[in-house]
C-alpha cells in the first residue's frame, strides 16, 4: 500500500525518464493532454508502464477519463486500496 | 485579359470542388457496388477500390490541370514506383495535398481521422478502400501493421493539419509511432505551393493572382531502425519526431 505522496513521486520519476517531461511542469493539476504534451498512444504506453511497476491494472476505458496528474493518482490509490 | 483568367479559375475551382464531392458519391454509389457484384474476396475488392481511387484522384489531378487551376511538377517520382512497406511522410501545405500523392503513389493507405467515416461524400469511400480510423490508439498499430504486411504504404502528414505558411513545422508523435511500433522507414516527400492557396486560414475562393505550382519532390527514403526500441518506444518515437521535424525544416529553410 503506497501513499499518495509516494504514489505521486513514483508518477513523477516515470514522465521525466520515458516521457521527456520536465520535472518542474509536473504538478497534481498538470493536465496531461493540454499541458504536458501527452497524446492518446502514450497514455496507453502509461497504462502498460504503471501495470509493470505497481502491479496494478487500470482498465485504460477509465484511464481516458483522467485528466490530470492527480486523477491518476487517486486513481491508483484507490485501487490498490480496493485491492 | 488578366482578370478574365483570374475569373475563369474561380469558376473552373468551384467546379472541382462540386466535381469532387460528386465523383465520390458516383465511385461509393454505382462503382463500388458493381465491384461487389463482380468481386467476391473481400481483401481483392479492397485492393480494387484502392486502384480505382488512385486513377480516380490521377483524373481528377488531370483535370484541375485541363482547366488551368494548377501545374504539377514531380521529382524523383519513379523511385515510389516499387515502394513497399513504407511510411510517407510529406509537409502539409494545403488541401489538395493527399489527392496528389494518393494519384501519383501506388499502394497508398491512409490513416484518416474518425470524421471521414461520418463524413456523407467520403465515407464510402474510407470505409471500402479501408483507410485507417484513427480512433483507438491499440487498433492503430494492429490496423497500420496489417496494412504494410500487405504490401501498402502508409501515408501521413506528421503536422497533423495543414502547415502555417512560412512558419517552422509542429510535429506530431503520430507518424513516428508508427514508424517505431511498426518497424518501417520513412518516404519522405516535400511538398510547395507556389503561390500559396487552398491553404488552412483561406477559403477554396481566395483564388491567387496567377495559375498555382505544385511541387512534389520525392527525398532519399530515411532509414529509422536505430530506432526501433521495443523497451521504450515512447523515447524512441519522440527522438524520431524531432530528428524528423528538424530534417523537414532545414531542407524546406524553415528555421525551427
Amino acid at each position: 500500500m503506497q501513499s499518495k505522496e509516494e504514489i505521486f513521486s513514483m508518477l513523477t520519476e516515470l514522465l521525466v525518464d520515458e516521457f521527456e517531461i520536465p520535472a518542474e511542469d509536473i504538478s497534481l493539476e498538470a493536465k496531461l493532454y493540454d499541458e504536458l504534451d501527452l497524446d492518446s498512444i502514450d497514455a496507453v504506453d502509461l497504462v502498460v508502464k504503471l501495470r509493470e511497476l505497481t502491479g496494478v491494472k487500470i482498465d485504460p476505458e477509465s484511464f481516458k477519463q483522467v485528466r490530470t496528474i492527480g486523477d491518476i493518482v487517486n486513481a491508483l490509490a484507490e485501487i490498490s486500496l480496493a485491492a | 485579359m488578366q482578370l478574365a483568367n483570374y475569373y475563369w479559375r474561380l469558376f473552373a475551382t468551384g467546379l472541382c470542388f462540386v466535381s469532387f464531392g460528386l465523383g465520390a458519391l458516383f465511385i461509393s454509389s454505382i462503382i463500388f457496388p458493381l465491384q461487389t457484384l463482380f468481386i467476391k474476396d473481400k481483401s481483392k475488392r479492397s485492393k480494387v477500390a484502392r486502384y480505382t481511387i488512385h486513377k480516380a484522384f490521377r483524373f481528377f489531378v488531370v483535370m484541375m490541370k485541363f482547366f488551368g487551376v494548377l501545374s504539377v511538377k514531380l521529382e524523383n517520382f519513379t523511385q515510389l514506383e516499387n515502394l513497399r512497406e513504407h511510411v510517407v511522410i510529406a509537409n502539409h501545405p494545403s488541401l489538395i495535398d493527399v489527392i496528389l500523392i494518393i494519384a501519383y503513389l501506388p499502394n497508398a493507405d491512409c490513416v484518416v481521422k474518425s470524421s471521414l467515416f461520418t463524413n456523407p461524400f467520403l465515407r464510402g469511400v474510407v470505409k471500402r478502400v479501408g483507410y485507417i480510423d484513427n480512433e483507438s490508439a491499440e487498433q492503430l498499430f494492429i490496423d497500420c501493421k496489417k496494412s504494410l504486411a500487405s504490401g501498402c504504404n502508409i501515408v501521413v502528414f506528421p503536422e497533423g493539419t495543414r502547415s502555417e505558411i512560412g512558419q517552422p513545422l509542429h510535429f506530431k508523435r503520430g507518424a513516428a509511432n508508427i514508424a517505431v511500433r511498426c518497424q518501417a522507414n520513412y518516404q519522405p516527400i516535400f511538398i510547395s505551393v507556389q503561390p500559396s492557396t487552398l491553404t488552412k486560414n483561406k477559403s477554396w475562393y481566395d483564388v491567387p493572382d496567377k495559375k498555382f505550382v505544385i511541387t512534389l519532390t520525392a527525398k532519399a527514403i530515411i532509414d529509422n531502425s536505430v530506432h526501433f526500441d521495443e523497451q521504450n518506444p515512447s523515447l524512441a518515437v519522440r527522438a524520431l519526431t524531432r530528428a524528423t521535424q528538424q530534417y523537414f525544416c532545414k531542407e524546406l529553410k524553415l528555421n525551427d
